[in-house]
């Protein structure tokens, strides 16, 4: 909490007469954008703000906020703000106003807010571990979870790439929603529900807007027109028909026969386009979707598709809520690298090994019942095996040795320059852990290696073999 | 009529009993028999070069002129023969607008007719809606009958329907020439038109002699004849492969009549008016060509002779007797019909035949082949004369004809026979008659016609 003694915006509480007072005390506070036309008893402390500038500002001051109420213009600009700043992120803001960004209804009546607040309340209440959360994504997830499971669902706009957007992601600023749903599907954070539409993109720039043009299939032209062509039996001469007329006849121009009788004298080819930048016949013009963003041109079968689908989050996306973002749950390991460069430095590490057989060995660390034994020992319990389990994996480990929390529960051990021969030393080492810390089994400890360049397979690399890795060591192979 | 008839008889009686008495002044009687085809060819020869002459200001005519034209297309079993007849009509250059009636006749039991005509659809329909139509300017609908009734009341259907104009008949087996249409309504500028008569070609020339054969007689008696004989005002046929006629004129004379050869009976019914109104005209444009299926085999040949000949006689000397008046035909008509109908399509087979018979009986073969030579090389001088008229003054395809002249002097040999075969026809009607076992109706119609 900031101190404010010295920087507090004027604040301006009312009583039930109207009158501006100030207060200090500790009742939920209803911060309002404008002033609301719903009254709210003593109840409520109603902080009521006129100047966006001061309304940013008070955002970080009132720990007790039961709600915001934005109640003139600027909603679309102050909602993306408050859900922005960590300590409004979750708060049930309420909105009279047309606004581009999904919020929790209307401006309530007290009644109504008391029940909403207290539901907020409560949901709140099970995930204890929401308040150090800073994560946008983490945000967005908790935001899901406490309105009741609520959809995360695009909306038609035609003004993006796609023609839809999702208005929840943008409130939180996760960058591309293509990119980030699709991360958060493989994490298993959000599963889709229905699948809204299919949009059709440019390969180039992302974008669908995209116009179907047909074009000359020899050079590519858009100066085509439908054509009649004759074709001379004679001469063999193919041209237009509006050359062929002489008068109230047909005569081929080139040849001068008079073509008189269809199938006999001359017939109409297939041909029936035509290019009037290279003169060339054709039957079918060359259709392809040109962007109208970037004016590239794309082969329509070629295009990117995209699903457009609305999504719920998922249980285990709740229980990361719950868990997993409490660090007493994470073996304490040190620094470690990101996904990335570990997949950077596998790929580096199998090149060189294929090169020049440098020896390195993968070690995959899997507690595959973190849930369950939560569920069936407590949290306490749990805190207190993976604290030991951590600093027993860290004395066994060498300062080169690279460690990444692959996932929630996996950890993935880049051990470099390791003789075969010491691998089934680290081997013994890994299943005594489980020995050593008491009750460990619970948790379902599992342990997969690999070893290069002995189990070096042509073809292999970095992101399949840690996949592999996984998918030994956490059983369902 | 009648009397005429044996005024004419008698006179070429006499001219008979004389030769017979003096044997030696046959071969002087000899151009007696062709004095029939002698004044027909005069009549032909000089109109064709009067046509000749005014044919150059006849297409430079400045012309705006383009009203609807419904083509009424008659189908049976054709199968899909007759989608180059409507693709002919679909090519068609003329700015009007063309409408394209294909009538199927009976089109349960022609099923694949059906189908066929109805497959053709799809030329004149937009696959999308931004495609061009491939023939602005035409429309096409089937006409199904599904119960046959004949040729009469699949052109009667076809007229009961048609919006156009004008209307143009054509067979299911016979396809067009693209400046046929522009050129048949040219003619009904002229409002005294009531009905203009097409040109016929073989479309199978070269698939025997007998197609051959039948390429030159075409020549000869349709490019040729008519072209004379219009000029005269004197057209012989409107053809049923092949006319155009103003609608409602057509409406009003009531449309086609059942039993055979309807077509000559719509062309004599027309000609029943020329004696009241004398301006009335059928011209006759030989560069509007339709080219129809002739008979391949010999055997083919001679049943549709059989038809066609004997039908002349049912219409000339049955159902039309009474039109064969000066009051309604006007005089050169009268005398046209009467040369050409009768003397020369009906009576001079009797007579060539009698004459050669006698020829054998009372001479000695020799001088009968002596004269049958001379005879030939008089027939085979009209059909040379016949055929470089056509050649040079009406040919429009002149490259791909020369071939006619290397096969005329078998053409004499033919026409004999064909005119042998013209008088058994003439005897099957006068007999049996003939006209009644037309497979051109059911019999349930044929039953109810008129008799005559």
């Amino acid at each position: 909490m900031p101190n404010h003694s010295n920087g507090k915006p004027a604040l301006l509480n009312f009583n039930e007469a109207g009158e501006a007072y100030d207060s200090d005390d500790k009742k939920p506070v209803i911060l309002c954008l404008g002033k609301p036309d719903v009254h709210y008893s003593e109840a409520y402390s109603v902080k009521v703000l006129f100047d966006l500038a001061a309304f940013y500002d008070a955002l970080p001051l009132y720990e007790n906020l039961a709600a915001i109420l934005l109640c003139q213009h600027a909603a679309d600009e102050a909602l993306p703000v408050i859900r922005q700043h960590p300590n409004t992120a979750l708060i049930l803001v309420f909105c009279d106003e047309p606004c581009l960004y999904p919020h929790d209804g209307n401006i309530p009546t007290e009644q109504q807010l008391t029940s909403a607040w207290q539901a907020w309340q409560q949901a709140y209440a099970s995930y204890p571990e929401l308040g150090k959360t800073h994560n946008p994504q983490d945000l967005l997830l908790a935001y899901l979870a406490l309105r009741g499971d609520c959809l995360l669902t695009p909306e038609r706009d035609l003004s993006s790439a796609l023609s839809y957007r999702y208005p929840v992601l943008e409130l939180f600023d996760l960058g591309d929603s293509q990119y980030f749903l699709k991360q958060a599907m493989r994490d298993e954070l959000m599963s889709p529900v229905s699948l809204v539409d299919r949009v059709r993109q440019c390969t180039h720039c992302g974008h669908n807007k995209l116009n179907y043009v047909d074009l000359c299939p020899q050079c590519s032209s858009l100066d085509i027109k439908q054509q009649s062509a004759i074709h001379c039996f004679t001469c063999g001469h193919v041209g237009e028909q509006q050359r062929f007329m002489d008068g109230g006849r047909l005569v081929c121009p080139n040849c001068l026969t008079a073509l008189r009788h269809i199938g006999a004298d001359y017939d109409r080819p297939l041909e029936n386009m035509e290019c009037n930048s290279c003169q060339s016949f054709f039957i079918e013009a060359k259709v392809v979707a040109r962007c109208l963003h970037c004016d590239h041109e794309n082969d329509p079968s070629d295009l990117n598709i995209a699903q457009i689908q609305s999504f719920r989050i998922t249980d285990k996306a709740k229980f990361r809520l719950r868990v997993a973002l409490d660090e007493r749950f994470s073996l304490d390991l040190g620094e470690q690298v990101s996904r990335d460069y570990l997949h950077w430095l596998v790929d580096w590490q199998l090149g060189l090994s294929r090169r020049h057989q440098i020896e390195f060995a993968l070690l995959c660390l899997s507690f595959n019942r973190v849930e369950q034994a939560v569920d069936e020992l407590g949290a306490a319990q749990v805190y207190r095996m993976i604290g030991q389990l951590g600093t027993q994996v860290k004395d066994r480990l060498r300062v080169t040795d690279v460690i990444c929390q692959y996932e929630d529960h996996s950890y993935l051990l880049l051990l470099p320059n390791l003789p075969v021969d010491h691998l089934t030393v680290v081997q013994q080492k890994m299943r005594q852990l489980s020995q050593l810390v008491e009750g460990s089994s619970a948790l379902d400890m599992a342990v997969s290696y690999y070893h290069a360049p002995s189990e070096l397979v042509e073809g292999e690399n970095g992101e399949f073999l840690i996949a592999r890795l996984l998918a030994e060591a956490s059983g369902h192979d | 009529m009648i009397d005429f008839l044996t005024t004419v008889f008698g006179l070429l009686g006499q001219i008979w009993l004389s030769a017979l008495i003096d044997g030696q002044r046959t071969a002087f009687l000899l151009p007696a028999f062709i004095f029939i085809e002698l004044s027909l060819l005069l009549v032909i020869v000089f109109g064709i070069l009067h046509w000749y002459r005014h044919r150059q200001a006849f297409l430079s005519m400045p012309s705006t002129y383009h009203p609807r034209v419904s083509i009424i297309i008659t189908c049976y079993g054709e199968g899909r023969e007759i989608e180059k007849t409507i693709l002919s009509f679909a090519e068609q250059i003329y700015a009007g607008h063309i409408e394209i009636i294909a009538v199927v006749d009976g089109a349960k039991q022609n099923a694949d007719t059906f189908a066929a005509a109805m497959a053709c659809r799809a030329w004149f329909e937009r696959r999308h809606r931004n495609q061009p139509l491939r023939y602005p300017n035409r429309s096409y609908r089937v006409l199904p009958k599904w119960q046959r009734g004949g040729r009469v009341s699949t052109l009667n259907a076809g007229l009961h329907v048609a919006h156009g104009e004008i209307i143009i008949n054509a067979d299911g087996d016979t396809s067009f020439d693209n400046v046929t249409v522009a050129l048949m309504v040219r003619h009904f500028q002229d409002p005294n038109v009531p009905a203009v008569a097409g040109a016929l070609k073989v479309r199978n020339q070269t698939d025997g002699w007998v197609t051959r054969m039948q390429t030159l007689e075409y020549m000869m008696s349709i490019q040729c004849a008519k072209t004379g004989l219009a000029r005269w005002n004197m057209v012989n046929n409107i053809s049923g492969a092949f006319g155009a006629f103003r609608r409602d004129f057509l409406r009003k004379i009531g449309g086609w009549n059942t039993h055979t050869a309807e077509d000559l009976d719509l062309t004599m019914r027309i000609k029943a008016y020329f004696g009241r109104h004398p301006n009335l005209y059928i011209p006759f444009e030989p560069h509007a060509i339709g080219f129809t299926e002739a008979p391949a085999t010999f055997k083919e040949f001679r049943q549709q002779r059989l038809r066609w000949d004997g039908d002349l006689l049912f219409l000339y000397l049955r159902k039309h007797k009474q039109s064969f008046r000066v009051r309604l035909l006007g005089i050169k008509n009268f005398i046209f019909t009467v040369i050409y109908g009768v003397l020369q399509e009906i009576i001079l087979p009797f007579l060539i035949f009698l004459f050669t018979l006698w020829l054998f009986v009372i001479y000695p073969a020799g001088y009968a082949w002596g004269v049958l030579l001379f005879v030939y090389f008089l027939y085979l001088g009209q059909a040379v004369l016949m055929l470089a008229l056509y050649y040079f003054l009406i040919s429009e395809r002149r490259e791909q004809e020369l071939w006619i002249f290397l096969w005329s002097p078998i053409y004499p040999l033919f026409a004999f026979f064909r005119k042998m075969w013209s008088m058994v026809a003439a005897l099957y009607e006068i007999v049996g008659r003939g006209h009644e076992e037309t497979s051109m109706a059911p019999w349930w119609v044929i039953k109810r016609g008129t008799k005559f």
